[in-house]
Parts: C-alpha cells; sequence; structure tokens
C-alpha cells in the first residue's frame, strides 16, 4: 500500500510540473495578472542580491545570534535570494520557508522542535493568494520581493526573523492538495526553478 | 519517609500465594498490564535476584499501575500496598502525590483527538494510577501489591517487588565525588589514547595516562531496562539512580503515558545528597548541556530530545533540588528566547508536569514559555555566565556559574586546538572560536564547588565527543577528544590528591562503534597520501608484527599531537560501523553536525557527510573520502557508528576506591558510591 503522503508528494510534484508549464504557456486560466519573463527580468534588476550566510554574524557574540549590518540595511529593500524552499508537512496558507538547503519538517509528528536553521525567510503572499495552499518544489529558488527584518509570531507559533513578500506569484490550476477549495499557487513569478 | 495514612485495615495478602502467581485475576476483572517499580516478580512470577529495582534507604521513587478494565466497566479505585501495608487509594485520597490518569472516551476511536493522554491501543478505561515520591527505611526485599476494583466490585491484584540496600556506617566518608564520563569510551579508546600520547617502548608504555594511575579497576555491564544496548540516557542516569531505565528516558521508568515529563520517578544521587546532606551538584560537557548524558544526572524525563523542557527544569528543579552550582558546556539554544535568532526553544519540546508529580516531589510545574529568557532567568537565581573561555577565566570563582560556549555542542578538541595554533577555520566556521577545553572547565568546576560546598559535592565531567566522533568513525577526533579528556582526569587526580575525602572514579556508559587497534600503517605519510584504491589502501595495513609502535610527535606547549598524521600512523577499525569511506588519513574537516544552529549555512553545509544515507541539505554534501579512500561495507544501516554492548572498563582513585572491583552492574555503582558518600568506606 502506498502511504497517504507519498501520494500528496507525488500529485505535489506533478502539480508543480503542471504549475511550471502553465506559467510558461501564460494559462489563460490565471485569475492574477501574470507577470511576464521580461517584466520578472526588469524587477530583479532593481533588486539587491541577498544570501543567507549574510544573515547573522560570526563570531557569535555572548548571548544569541545578531542580524548583520547588510541584513539591517535591508529591512524594507527589495531583494532577490536563492534558496530551496522548505518541504512542511503542515504548510500554511500563503506561506512558505526558505531555506539555505534543503530541509523537511515534520510538524505533525515532532512538533516545531525541528533543524530548522536560524538563516531561513518566511515568505508570506499577498492578495487573493495568501489563502492560497503553496505547492511544493523541490530544486533551487529564486525570490525576488519585499524584504521584512524583525520578530513577529506567525500563526504556527513559529517566531520570523526575516520575511519577504515576493513578486505578485502566478496562479496555477493546481488544486490545493487537501481538497479545500483554495488554490495552489506556485512560489512566484520571478522564481527559476532548477532541478 | 513516606506518610502512613491509617485506613484501619491490612491488606490480607498470601506471600506464598503471590510467590506462586504474581497476578491474581477474578473473573471479568481488571487487568493490571504495568507495575512499577519494574520487577521480575511482576514480570516473570520470580521472586527470587535479580532485584530489578533496588534503591539506598530513603531514596524516594514512584509507584504506578496501568490498569485495563474489562469490557463494560470502569475502574473505581487502585490501592497502593507495601508488604501489606497499605499506602494510599486512587483516585479518592487526598493526598496530593496520589494520581489517577484516565481518557476521554473519544480517545479511543480511530480518530484520537489532540488532548489523548494515553498511548494508543489501550482498551477504554484504562487508568494510570500513581504514588509519587514513595520511600522506605527498612533494608531488605519488599513487596508491592497494587489492587484494582471496578464499578462491578471485581478485583485484581498484581504484585512486585524491590528491595532496599542497606549501607553499613563505618570507615571514612567521601565529601566529595567525581566521575568522570568518557562517553563511548571502551577498552581500546584508551589504549589508542595512551599508544599515541605517549607511545610504548619494547612492548610498554612509555607511560601511563591518568586514568591508568588509578589503583582500582572494575569491568562494567552497561544493559538498559529495555536492551542490551544502551543509548547515553541510561548509560548515565543507571550510575546515579541505581536503577534501570529504558532508552532515552532520564530518572524515570516507563509509562503508559504520552507526557514526556510525568513518567515514574527516581530520585537522582545528586538529589538525594542534596536533600539529605546539603551537597552540591556541577555538571561539565562538551555536548550541549541539555544531551541525555548532562540531563541524566539532574532531569526527569522519558524524552531525551525534550531540550526546552530540560534546561528549564536545571532552573526550575536543579538549583533546589540537587543543589545544580555549576553547570557547563553547548546548548545556549534551549536557554534563548524563541525570540531571538538561534534559539531552539519550542513549546513542543517544553514541559509542564502533572499536579500529583509537582505536589509529590515539590518541585514547580513549569510551563510552556518559548519565549522565556533562560540565561536572564539564572542571573536572576544569581549566577554568573561565561559565554567564551574569556570570560570564562575573567569569572573569577563565583557561588554559581553557568557557562555556555556554543549554540549547540562543542567544537572537538581536535579542531579547538587547530584554532588556538592559528588554523582557526573550523572554529571559525562554527562561529565560536574561543571555547574553553575541557580540562579547562573542570578546573573552574572544580574551584567554584571546592569555594561553595561546605557539606561536599557531587561532579559529572563529560567527554561527549569521544561517542560523538567514535559515531562518526573519525579515528584522530575522538583521539584528540581522549586525550582532552585524560587531561581533565588529571585535574581531577590532582584536586583529589589535595583533599582526600574525595572519590573519583573514570568509566563510560557504553562503548561506541566497536572500535579496535587493528595495527599500525606500514608505509610514510607521503606514501600513503598517495595510496589509493581498495588494494592499496588495505595493503598498508600493518598487523602484527607489521603493526610495530607508532610515535606521534606531541606538543609541548598544549600537550596534544603536533600532527596526527605521522609516518607508520596507528589504524583503528570499527566493528559496529556504517559505511564509510576510509583513507586512514587525518579530516580535515570534521563530519556535519545537524544540531548545529549553521549546520545548512555556509560554510558548514559543506562539511562531509559518511555515506548516501545522510540526506540532510538534500544529499548534496560531499562524501568524506570518497575520492581518496577505499569504501568499507558497514554492519548496520544508517549513517554512522553506533553504541556496541560489551562491558567497559571503570577505573577508581580517592577515597572507598577499593570498592569498585570485580564486574559490576551499572547500577551496582550507584551503591558502592552511596556507600561510601553516606555510610563510608575503609
Amino acid at each position: 500500500m502506498v502511504h497517504p503522503k507519498l501520494i500528496a508528494l507525488l500529485v505535489a510534484a506533478s502539480l508543480a510540473s503542471a504549475a511550471l508549464a502553465s506559467a510558461s504557456e501564460g494559462s489563460p486560466a490565471s485569475h492574477a495578472r501574470p507577470t511576464s519573463s521580461s517584466n520578472a527580468a526588469a524587477a530583479s534588476d532593481a533588486s539587491t542580491a541577498l544570501d543567507f550566510d549574510q544573515f547573522y554574524r560570526r563570531p557569535v557574540g555572548p548571548y544569541g545570534l545578531e542580524p548583520t549590518e547588510t541584513l539591517l540595511a535591508l529591512d524594507g529593500a527589495r531583494v532577490r535570494i536563492t534558496g530551496f524552499m522548505v518541504d512542511e508537512e503542515a504548510p500554511l496558507p500563503g506561506r512558505f520557508l526558505l531555506a539555505p538547503l534543503r530541509v523537511a519538517l515534520s510538524e505533525v509528528e515532532d512538533g516545531p522542535a525541528d533543524d530548522l536553521p536560524p538563516a531561513v525567510i518566511f515568505v508570506h503572499l499577498e492578495g487573493r493568494d495568501r489563502q492560497g495552499r503553496v505547492v511544493y518544489q523541490k530544486g533551487r529558488l529564486t525570490l525576488t520581493g519585499l524584504l521584512q527584518v524583525g520578530n513577529r509570531d506567525e500563526p504556527d507559533g513559529r517566531v520570523s526573523m526575516v520575511r519577504l513578500v515576493p513578486d505578485r506569484p502566478v496562479p496555477a490550476r493546481a488544486r490545493d492538495l487537501r481538497g479545500s477549495s483554495t488554490r495552489g499557487v506556485r512560489p512566484s513569478a520571478a522564481a527559476a526553478a532548477e532541478r | 519517609m513516606t506518610p502512613f495514612v491509617p485506613r484501619g485495615r491490612w491488606l490480607r495478602l498470601s506471600l506464598a500465594a503471590v510467590a506462586c502467581a504474581s497476578v491474581i485475576v477474578a473473573h471479568a476483572a481488571p487487568t493490571i498490564s504495568r507495575l512499577t517499580p519494574p520487577s521480575e516478580l511482576f514480570a516473570s512470577g520470580n521472586p527470587n535476584p535479580p532485584y530489578i529495582a533496588r534503591f539506598v534507604t530513603g531514596q524516594r521513587f514512584d509507584l504506578q499501575a496501568t490498569v485495563r478494565p474489562a469490557m463494560g466497566t470502569t475502574i473505581a479505585k487502585v490501592e497502593f500496598a507495601v508488604d501489606g501495608r497499605f499506602l494510599a487509594e486512587s483516585p479518592r485520597s487526598v493526598l496530593p502525590g496520589v494520581g489517577f490518569l484516565t481518557d476521554d472516551p473519544a480517545c479511543y476511536s480511530t480518530a484520537r483527538p489532540a488532548n489523548c493522554k494515553l498511548v494508543a491501543g489501550l482498551p477504554p478505561g484504562t487508568a494510570v494510577a500513581s504514588f509519587r515520591a514513595y520511600s522506605n527505611d527498612h533494608a531488605g526485599v519488599h513487596t508491592l501489591a497494587v489492587t484494582a476494583t471496578d464499578n462491578a466490585g471485581a478485583a485484581t491484584t498484581a504484585t512486585g517487588n524491590f528491595e532496599i540496600v542497606d549501607l553499613p556506617a563505618g570507615g571514612d566518608r567521601a565529601k566529595n565525588i567525581i566521575i568522570m564520563l568518557g562517553d563511548g569510551m571502551g577498552a581500546s579508546h584508551r589504549t589508542a589514547a595512551r599508544i599515541v600520547l605517549n607511545g610504548y617502548a619494547q612492548g610498554k608504555a612509555r607511560q601511563k595516562l591518568a586514568m591508568d594511575t588509578f589503583p582500582h579497576t572494575a569491568m562494567i555491564m552497561t544493559a538498559s531496562l529495555n536492551s542490551i544496548v544502551t543509548d547515553s540516557a541510561p548509560g548515565m542516569q543507571n550510575y546515579v539512580t541505581g536503577n534501570k531505565s529504558s532508552n532515552n528516558q532520564e530518572g524515570v521508568w516507563p509509562d503508559d503515558t504520552l507526557n514526556a515529563f510525568d513518567n515514574p520517578r527516581v530520585e537522582y544521587l545528586g538529589e538525594y545528597l542534596a536533600r539529605l546532606q546539603g551537597r552540591k551538584l556541577g555538571i561539565v560537557t562538551t555536548a550541549d548541556v541539555f544531551d541525555a548524558t548532562p540531563a541524566s544526572m539532574a532531569v526527569h524525563t522519558s524524552n531525551r530530545g525534550a531540550g526546552t523542557g530540560i534546561v528549564d527544569q536545571y532552573l526550575d528543579e536543579a538549583t533546589h533540588a540537587s543543589n545544580l552550582t555549576v553547570l557547563l558546556g553547548g546548548g545556549r539554544k534551549w536557554f534563548l528566547p524563541a525570540t531571538v535568532a538561534g534559539s531552539g526553544r519550542g513549546d513542543s519540546s517544553d514541559y509542564v508536569l502533572p499536579r500529583d508529580v509537582a505536589a509529590g516531589w515539590g518541585v514547580p510545574a513549569g510551563t510552556l514559555d518559548k519565549s522565556r529568557d533562560v540565561i536572564a532567568d539564572f542571573k536572576t537565581a544569581g549566577w554568573s555566565y561565561a559565554s567564551d573561555r574569556t570570560t570564562l577565566n575573567a569569572a573569577g570563582v563565583p557561588s554559581k556559574l553557568l557557562g555556555l560556549f556554543a549554540l549547540s555542542n562543542m567544537n572537538i578538541a581536535l579542531d579547538k586546538i587547530d584554532g588556538r595554533r592559528g588554523k582557526t577555520s573550523v572554529v571559525a566556521d562554527y562561529g565560536f572560536p574561543d571555547q574553553p577545553m575541557l580540562d579547562e572547565m573542570t578546573q573552574k568546576a572544580l574551584e567554584v564547588l571546592d569555594a561553595n560546598s561546605p557539606h561536599g559535592f557531587l561532579l559529572m565531567v563529560e567527554g561527549a565527543s569521544i561517542d560523538k566522533q567514535s559515531h562518526q568513525m573519525d579515528s584522530e577526533r575522538w583521539i584528540g577528544e581522549m586525550i582532552e579528556f585524560d587531561r581533565s582526569v588529571a585535574v581531577a587526580k590532582t584536586y583529589a590528591e589535595g583533599h582526600p575525602d574525595t572519590l573519583v572514579i573514570v568509566t563510560a556508559d557504553h562503548e561506541c562503534g566497536g572500535a579496535v587497534i587493528i595495527g599500525a600503517s606500514t608505509v610514510t605519510d607521503a606514501v600513503l597520501q598517495a595510496t589509493t584504491g581498495t588494494a592499496g589502501l588495505q595493503g598498508v595495513v600493518g598487523t602484527y608484527d607489521a603493526a610495530h609502535f607508532p610515535r606521534y610527535p606531541i606538543s609541548p606547549t598544549d600537550g596534544y599531537p603536533t600532527t596526527y598524521d605521522p609516518d607508520f600512523k596507528l589504524l583503528i577499525g570499527y566493528g559496529a560501523n556504517g559505511d564509510r569511506y576510509e583513507d586512514w588519513r587525518t579530516n580535515v574537516r570534521p563530519v556535519h553536525d545537524t544540531q548545529q544552529p549553521f549546520d545548512a549555512a555556509t560554510p558548514l553545509s559543506t562539511y562531509p557527510r559518511i555515506n548516501a544515507s545522510d540526506t540532510s541539505a538534500g544529499g548534496k554534501r560531499p562524501l568524506r573520502d570518497e575520492a581518496s579512500g577505499f569504501l568499507i561495507t558497514g554492519h548496520v544501516a544508517g549513517d554512522q557508528g553506533v553504541h556496541t554492548g560489551g562491558d567497559i572498563p571503570l577505573s577508581a582513585f580517592g577515597r572507598g576506591a577499593a570498592l569498585f572491583a570485580g564486574t559490576l552492574d551499572n547500577t551496582d555503582v550507584f551503591f558502592r558510591m552511596m556507600q561510601v558518600a553516606v555510610g563510608g568506606a575503609r
């Protein structure tokens, strides 16, 4: 018997592929304004490249990790960063996590006491996509959007230090894996997937 | 002493009948499926030794039974009696330490709601009844009887037994006890360190290790309650409770509830000595202080991974119940509020005690407080705080000392020494370039305890990464860790020489890796570097006569090898290994550590893994020695070597050391230490 979670992942993978395909074809089913590749390129030109290694100071001081001047200076700025979408067992609508390496979380079984690295970005979708279930994508993602730095309580009990509101995402025809009426959305129009 | 509740009646139990059948079941009566403390009388009906649960007089422990009702009935009451003498009735007792836990009916459906308290698979109406913090002052074997009665009046009695061990008075008592715990340190680990540090001449060690100079030696059987192969939680706690716990569990026995902090407890050596004699406790480790060995000195939980609750319990409980006075190691991430980057705190790893545990043991109940600043709370409680070697040195001799030198586990001795020699890459990559060595931490701990312990102290010093690097099958790194540990042993021995009322034992919780000395390289390092392939790298292994006696250059400045790759170097094999590539040379970088906060960031993200079963970081990490080494197929799945079940050596020095001889169970060590501390030794 195939584990239900495996089915979900397989479906997710196929939906992600479908999403990429529909985006490249400029699917007529898209409800939000699609961002053309030329627009995306122009947008990335106006952003600052940020790397996860630039988040926190080393050596570590006597207490916790301290944000670098680089990170603090980019609060509110439009940045471009490359990472991996975290594979969450219990993702929230309209939000996903971007980490420097591939990470899988088992929130249901293990709770939020996990190996999520401190240098992680909480990516929040806005507009009508706030309720959308983000389809997990393997591979490297480059996101562009507005950066927010500072503590904020997340609905799942985590505390985010760094957040990103990406450029308007392109909705896909993917349906929510949980069977609700909310839509599945791709992480970002400016996302370049590397498989 | 346990409060006695006059009930005006005695349970009339026939011990003879009990001996024949430990469980007397009436028709359609409840079933008692677990009785704690564990005993062979309950498990198999055998009333004779070995007695699984043993205690010293007055040592506190919980009594607990899991009672399953017959179909269609409910459990009305559960009565506890020792030697036929009634103790308490659950749930109607007014005693604060009596507990009675049942689940919602919905918890027995296939869709268990989130608030269920008991493990799945039990029949509806199952009850877990507890009598907390019981103790007994009378030496000998005692019978524990539990009688469960259902709402139809049907009753079942189950019996178990436990032993109270007498500690005869006489001789001199040890005021201080120091436990030097080399995690994962087997006999070959000791031998390898001796060869590397001192060398051999015509078959004789040029010099002994500090631990070799201890005059008394015992062999220790290390099994846990549920396995011949222990993990570090029972491996440590068995020494300091006198009882067996199951793997992953610290200061408790198994139960049938989901709460990891409500398991039936047993009082620690440190708690006993603090409560009755006012002694202090110190804990020093190179691991994260939440790790199994340090936590198994003072924390009560069935989940060794519950870091938030474990460090909270150090402060909430151990500072009072154990007189915890020194706590040094890594693990700062559990002390940082969740609002601070690098924090590992979370509600799912935190703790809240049920009322009967908190009331019975007289300890705070705890709360879910991921935003707690535990470092600040330690400071408020009067503790000094050191964050690196510099501030540790500058701390002087405070009344209480907390030192957290890394967010997670501290770096390995080899890498710390490299850092001090100006080769700072690994410690810099970890973000903590100024970490103290274990012997420096030991020295400071002894200074603080000596100045603040008029009634004596118990100190545990753990060389944690002897084990961690044996898991990684990184021979040079655990040998360096052994040298660091032995230098710490020398510090403890020096203290005991100046304070003859001190007992020092050097031991391990278990062996790790099945590490063995297979011989030595037959070639120079230059040739070894140029040697590749299975045939070539197997061909350089000199066995028997060809091994000769490897010689390592030792720095006169810091006392560690100037290189771990001399010509004709020592070669180590592993009998409990995972698949690995081996080129026999020192690995420039240690295997990555998933517990490190920067593990996923550059440059730690490029640190190697051992084999393909390590898929962290998407399986993109380089395989250690893949290009330069040959593949050795392991005995076990996974990416690490594993603990082994063989006996390990214990060495003893100082007051009462002669009691540590022969082949002992790890729980026997507790009673030997208690004898020296409480009864005295000649």
